[in-house]
Parts: C-alpha cells; structure tokens; sequence
C-alpha cells in the first residue's frame, strides 16, 4: 500500500484536560512532548551558563565571576547538557516515534513512563538550587573525581541525590523502551525489519541498564565515604581515589555512545528520505551499532591514560579506541553511498543531517588523535579536548536532535514549519558553532588548559573568536526556539506525509496522529520495508 | 481500544521489564562487590 493515510483510531481521542493532563498522562505522544520541551528548557539554561563561561574567558583576567563561581558554571554546565538536555530530548523522540514507527499502541508499560518524566523536573529543580546553597553548588567538573568533589559543601548530598533520581529515570525510560520494541512491534515486523531509529534506541536502552546502575553505585561511594566513614576512594583508609575514575569511565564511555547511537538512528531516516534512495548497507548499520556498543565497554581508561597505568593497559586501550573507528567508518561510509546518485533535496532535516556527516566526522577524527597514547599525553586536559568532544556533542548529537526535530515537527504539530526561518537557523548556527570550537583546538594544542577561568595573553585572540561565535551560536537558537513555538502555533497544514521520500509506518498516520493511534496493529501489507525499494 | 495506561501486550512487558530491572540492580551491587574485592 502507498501512503495512504489509516485515520481509524478517532474514537479514542477522549483525555483529561489543563495541567492535569500533563500529570497525570500515560499517552506517549504526551511525555514524548514533556520530555522534549523539559529538555528545550535545559538546552537554554545549560546554554546560559556557557554565554557566561565564555563571557569570562573573552579577554584574560578576571572578568564577571570568581574563580569557584567559575567551576560551579562548568559542571552544571557539563551535568544539564548532558543529563537534562540531550538525553531527555532522545528519550522525548523516543517516547514519541517508537510506539508509531513499530505500529504500536503506546508505550508498553505507560504508567511508568509517566513516572519516568516526572522525575526529572525534581531532579534538575534539585540540582539547580544548589547553586543558591551555602558554599554553592558542585565545583568539582561533571566527572565528580574525589577528593575534589568531597569538598563540595552543604550542596553534595543533594547533588548525589539528584544523580541518583536522572539514574532511575534513565533506567526505568530504557527498560520501558526495551519491551516495548521486543513486545509490541507489528505483526511481520522482525527485528532486521524495524527502522534504524528503533534499532539504535533499542541497542542505546540496553546500554542505559548497564551502565546507569555503575555510575549510581559510585556517587552512593563518595556519599558513604563523605558521611558515614568508608573509605573506598580514601586513600588515607586503605581505599583507592583512581578507583573512583574507573568506575566513572565504565559508566562515562558509554554515557558517550548513549548520546551519540540515536543521533545515529535520526540520520539514517533523513538521509535515505531526502536523497530518495533506500538507506546503503541496512544490515551493516544495525552490526555497526552493536559493534560500537560492544567496545564502548572496554575503552574507559582511554579517559585515564596521563594518570598512569601498565603499559599493556595503554595500548589495550588505545587499540580498542582506535578499533571503535571502524564500525563508525562503516557507518559514514554508508551514509555516503546513500547519497550517491540519489535525488537529493536540502530541506532543513536533510541540511543538518549533512552538516551532522561532516562534523561528526571532525569529531571523531580529534577523538582518533586523542587515543593515541603519547599524543594524548600533550592533548589531555587541554582545550583540544573541550574541541573535540563539544564536536561530537554538539555538531553530532544536538544537530541531529534539531534534525529530527524539524523532519518530525510537521507530523507532532500538523502544521509545516518556516522553511525560510528554519534555512536561517541551520546556516548560523553551522557557521558561529565551527568559529566557536574550532580554534579551540589550536588553544589547546598551544597548551590551554580546561576548566580555567583566566589564561595568559597569548591565548586572548582565538579566545575572543571563539567567544564571539559562542555568543551568535547561542543567539542563533533563538531562531530555534521561535520556529518550534510558531509551529506549534499555527503554520501551512502539514500532509499525512510531508516529506516526498520517506518511508516508514509513522507516514501512515495522519498530521498530527490521533491521541491513541495503532490501536489496532498495521497489517503487514500496509507497511514495507522502510529501507528497501 | 485498550484502557488508558495499560497496553494489549503488558504482561508479558511486565515480566521482561522486571527482568531488565534485576539486570540493573545486578550491575549496581556488583560494583560495590567489585571495589570490595579489589581493597579487602
């Protein structure tokens, strides 16, 4: 069947109204849109906070705020961009394209999901407020190494407490996407028949049960070590600080592939529906994946290597590292073979997920010179660092959410964004983020060092450029943030299938689908394999 | 048409998701057990 629309699902649109809607809801296009306006929220602050990061380190000395205002302003940074703002904007695209993508009804455990949003408006309420706390809130980086972080003052239990509550929402949002993939897919629908977006989700789920429960069992440490006299990272008692950076990395390394998997899964369905062909290599995509989830495991001390460890240690790690650029090479590669002689387009969607191709790939790049052991030597702690991760974060996985969003606004809203607008936000925020990090892999190689709030005068000018495209990058999303809201408002109706060549069950329903949609399961025959012609 | 917060396959998730919930718990406890067994 073509994309004909399947609106048969009307007789379900009863549900509360106002803000009891919001609380008490279990649909999932609703705590889709909870955890993707929280995190549109958590973007501007964590965004807020580096204007002021960046406004100090404009010229040299001392400029807006203190040395331990400073630190506080770079791990809050750090902790709302990558626990509030990008992970809850996965799950939000998750919560809302999984359920229509495999033909399901909702979510298979809703009145969990629900539980799992809710969490986190507590959590970053907590966290926040600890900046207003005596001694202020935490100043240690994001990594909360001990014993720095142990001199965190009356804000440290409440810190661990708020990672503890981002843990279990992380858990409970990725078991609840585990069965439901594995329990409510549409009849005929294997698993090498789902689409990629799915297929990271599912493999970046799996990761989220392993590692999330890691990184709780070592801040409940540093809490018992801080207030009940263990010493697990105590040297003075026996235990072992390096410990500590272990276990973080365990957790920390895979933490890097749950925010990057899905952004993969988004760029596999833009690029095939806007060149007009179907995705190179499905299979190989789905074994790239795994892969790279496979060795994100046994990378970890990469993070480690100037603290010292066995020779045979650094050039375990190092290969393994270097070995993750194979799965991802596969992955660019077939992005690439997508494109050739396709009939492409360059909507919005697609120019992010070309700049996302591109970008990443610089990252990724830095990320393969840093594995090199004795470069990494002269790399760490240094602003190439800061360089190279901000690319992978920000060209990569917040580029590919602004991607999905603008390829699925239409389908949430009914309405079809400004294209004209849209164009305008892609291209400025691709210039100023490029004057924003790249020279800072020149500062870092000429030696700055990170998380500093005053460096020598040789640095001043890539400083200034750098701050000036920090300044117009995070003005440029202000652009972001109108077209979502006119969008939301009003705009051109938006059709059942607005873009000419995608695929997938999601293009089945009506713009916006009905508040319960697949109530009863797509036949087999309605949907084809999104990936093969 | 299934009633609001519950879903035709649920059981059945039910039990899946309380298996996934034990395999976090497992990685939880075992970490403590891994730092214990490396400072005695």
């Amino acid at each position: 069947m073509s994309a004909a629309t399947l609106d048969h699902d009307t007789h379900g649109e009863h549900h509360p109204s106002g803000i009891w809607r919001w609380v008490t809801t279990t649909n999932h296009k609703d705590i889709g849109t909870l955890y993707l306006l929280f995190s549109l929220l958590m973007f501007f602050i964590g965004g807020s906070f580096a204007m002021v990061i960046r406004a100090e380190l404009f010229k040299p000395g001392m400029q807006l705020v203190d040395p331990v205002m400073f630190n506080q302003l770079t791990t809050m940074h750090a902790l709302i961009m990558i626990f509030g703002a990008i992970m809850p904007a996965f799950v939000g695209l998750a919560n809302w394209m999984i359920p229509i993508m495999i033909g399901a009804p909702d979510m298979a455990l809703p009145r969990m999901n629900n539980w799992s949003f809710w969490i986190l408006p507590f959590a970053f309420t907590l966290l926040l407020g600890t900046l207003l706390m005596p001694g202020g809130g935490p100043a240690g980086g994001w990594t909360m190494y001990p014993p720095l972080m142990l001199q965190t003052g009356t804000a440290f239990p409440f810190v661990i407490f708020a990672v503890h509550m981002m843990g279990i929402s992380s858990v409970m949002g990725a078991i609840n996407i585990v069965v439901t993939i594995l329990n409510l897919r549409a009849p005929k629908m294997t698993l090498l028949k789902m689409p990629l977006f799915v297929w990271t989700w599912f493999i970046t789920a799996y990761l989220l049960i392993a590692v999330m429960p890691v990184l709780a069992g070592a801040v409940t440490m540093l809490l018992t070590d801080k207030y009940f006299g263990t010493s697990f990272f105590s040297a003075a008692g026996g235990g072992d600080p390096v410990m500590f950076q272990h276990i973080f990395w365990f957790f920390g390394h895979p933490e890097v592939y749950i925010m990057i998997l899905p952004a993969f899964g988004i760029v596999s369905e833009i690029i095939p529906t806007f060149a007009r062909k179907p995705l190179f290599g499905y299979e190989s995509m789905v074994y790239a994946v795994a892969s790279i989830a496979f060795l994100s495991f046994i990378v970890w001390a990469h993070h480690m290597f100037t603290v010292g460890m066995p020779l045979a240690g650094e050039l375990f790690f190092m290969f393994t590292t270097m070995l993750i650029a194979v799965p991802t090479g596969v992955k660019v590669f077939n992005w690439t073979a997508t494109l050739w002689k396709g009939s492409i387009t360059f909507e919005t969607p697609m120019l992010f997920a070309l700049a996302f191709l591109f970008l990443f790939t610089i990252g990724g790049f830095s990320g393969v010179m840093c594995a090199i052991v004795p470069a990494d030597f002269q790399y760490q702690d240094s602003y190439f660092v800061v360089a190279h991760f901000h690319y992978v974060l920000v060209t990569g996985a917040a580029f590919a959410i602004m991607g999905a969003v603008y390829y699925w606004l239409p389908k949430w809203t009914g309405h079809m964004y400004n294209e004209t607008v849209a164009k305008w936000h892609f291209w400025m925020s691709t210039i100023w983020v490029n004057v924003l990090f790249f020279p800072q892999h020149f500062l870092g190689l000429a030696g700055m060092p990170r998380r500093i709030p005053d460096y020598p005068v040789q640095f001043t000018d890539l400083n200034m450029l750098s701050s000036i495209g920090g300044f117009l990058f995070g003005a440029s999303q202000l652009i972001f943030l109108y077209v979502v809201i006119s969008t939301i408002r009003g705009g051109p109706k938006a059709p059942a299938k607005p873009w000419e060549g995608a695929k997938g069950l999601e293009w089945h329903l009506p713009s916006p689908p009905s508040y319960h949609s697949w109530t009863t399961p797509p036949d087999a025959e309605v949907w084809t394999h999104p990936y093969r012609d | 048409m299934h009633k609001q917060g519950r879903t035709p396959g649920m059981k059945k998730a039910m039990r899946n998701a309380a298996l996934l919930g034990l395999l976090a718990l497992v990685f939880y406890v075992g970490i403590f057990m891994l730092v214990k067994w490396r400072h005695p």
